[in-house]
């Protein structure tokens, strides 16, 4: 699946708190994101990974649903449909705790127990891990599923904010492959870049 | 090849400290560590954990049983400006960056007993990369010095 947003939203309606607003403006000069050092995406940026996400739902036998990256360090998630409540003393993770349900023809997930180890979409976005994400999945059309996200960080944001929706689309005909991150990885190169708008005088961290 | 494997075994665990330390939230929290002093000949090692709560920071300073907490601590942000494209698209006006400022303050028991009431100032260098640092001076009454601290 790829992903389209119906339509682009402006940052300046994310309620940022004052330190959030800081860093994800300077991460557009320093584009150190972790996805491009080969760690999991994470949640919401799952669906920006290279070369798609699979869906494999097993909601029937397992009561779960998986999310499958393929340009990453081959990560998944785990969606929970079997619980109502996620446990209590959760270790943080790129992709925490999800339980879902369905709300007519909608998919509903709720996600806690995140990490600060990514950023939520390739625009770095930033969170804390009090962050509660919940994401909203309606297929529209055989092809198509609407996707939309509402982020409830009170580390990170002054209230809870909705994004605009955004499209998945199915791509026919192509099945997930084997794909290495760590080779020939040009994500340094990348994010040091063509010296005109990224700060490259900065040292880079794997 | 004992030498080999000593220096492969340190490379592996500074390299899993790294990766370990990631954190990409709030730009002070996680374990700070560095020196501070008079002179640059004169230093002191200076360790600093922070934690971020959504709206005030807390933290300790020198962790273990010298330990002692954060009276006070906050980060203010002057807010740069994006980088502006031209009519075509083509390189405008660059980016102004951020800047990010850090005050903290500590009581610490000198070697008379007393107290000495230590107040950091500073800003972050390369606030959203791993290996960020914050630099700036300190004052003690009438003393006062340098710092530097790297995030681990």
């Amino acid at each position: 699946m790829t992903t389209l947003p119906t339509a682009p939203m402006t940052v300046e309606k994310i309620p940022f708190q004052p330190w959030a607003r800081a860093v994800y403006d300077q991460r557009q000069i320093d584009q150190f994101e972790p996805h491009t050092r080969c760690k999991a995406s994470g949640v919401s940026r799952q669906f920006s990974t290279p070369y798609g996400t699979e869906f494999v739902d097993r909601e029937k036998d397992l009561k779960r649903i998986y999310i499958l990256d393929m340009g990453g360090p081959n990560s998944y998630r785990i969606i929970y449909m079997d619980r109502t409540e996620h446990p209590k003393n959760l270790v943080p993770t790129n992709y925490g705790d999800s339980i879902g349900h369905w709300e007519g023809d909608t998919l509903v997930v709720e996600t806690v127990g995140l990490n600060e180890k990514f950023w939520l979409d390739t625009r770095g976005t930033p969170h804390t891990s009090k962050l509660k994400f919940t994401e909203r999945f309606t297929r529209v059309n055989k092809d198509t599923l609407q996707y939309q996200a509402t982020i409830d960080d009170p580390g990170a944001y002054t209230a809870p904010w909705t994004t605009t929706t955004f499209m998945l689309r199915w791509q026919p005909n192509e099945d997930p492959y084997e794909y290495i991150c760590q080779e020939n990885n040009h994500g340094p190169e990348l994010m040091l870049g063509s010296q005109s708008e990224i700060d490259n005088t900065k040292f880079f961290v794997p | 090849m004992k030498s080999v494997r000593f220096v492969l075994i340190v490379t592996f665990v500074l390299a899993a400290v790294i990766f370990a330390a990631a954190q990409e939230g709030h730009p002070l929290t996680g374990t700070w560590y560095g020196d501070f002093g008079m002179t640059p000949a004169q230093r002191n090692d200076l360790t600093v954990v922070m934690k971020w709560d959504g709206a005030n920071i807390s933290g300790v300073v020198n962790p273990g049983p010298g330990m002692v907490p954060i009276k006070s601590a906050q980060m203010d942000v002057k807010l740069g400006k994006p980088a502006q494209r031209g009519a075509r698209g083509e390189a405008g006006t660059p980016a102004t960056p951020s800047t990010f400022l850090v005050h903290f303050e500590v009581d610490a028991k000198n070697k008379a007993g007393g107290m000495d009431h230590f107040v950091f100032d500073g800003h972050i260098e390369n606030p959203v990369a791993g290996n960020r640092q914050i630099i700036g001076t300190w004052t003690c009454g009438s003393t006062k010095g340098d710092f530097r601290l790297r995030r681990l």
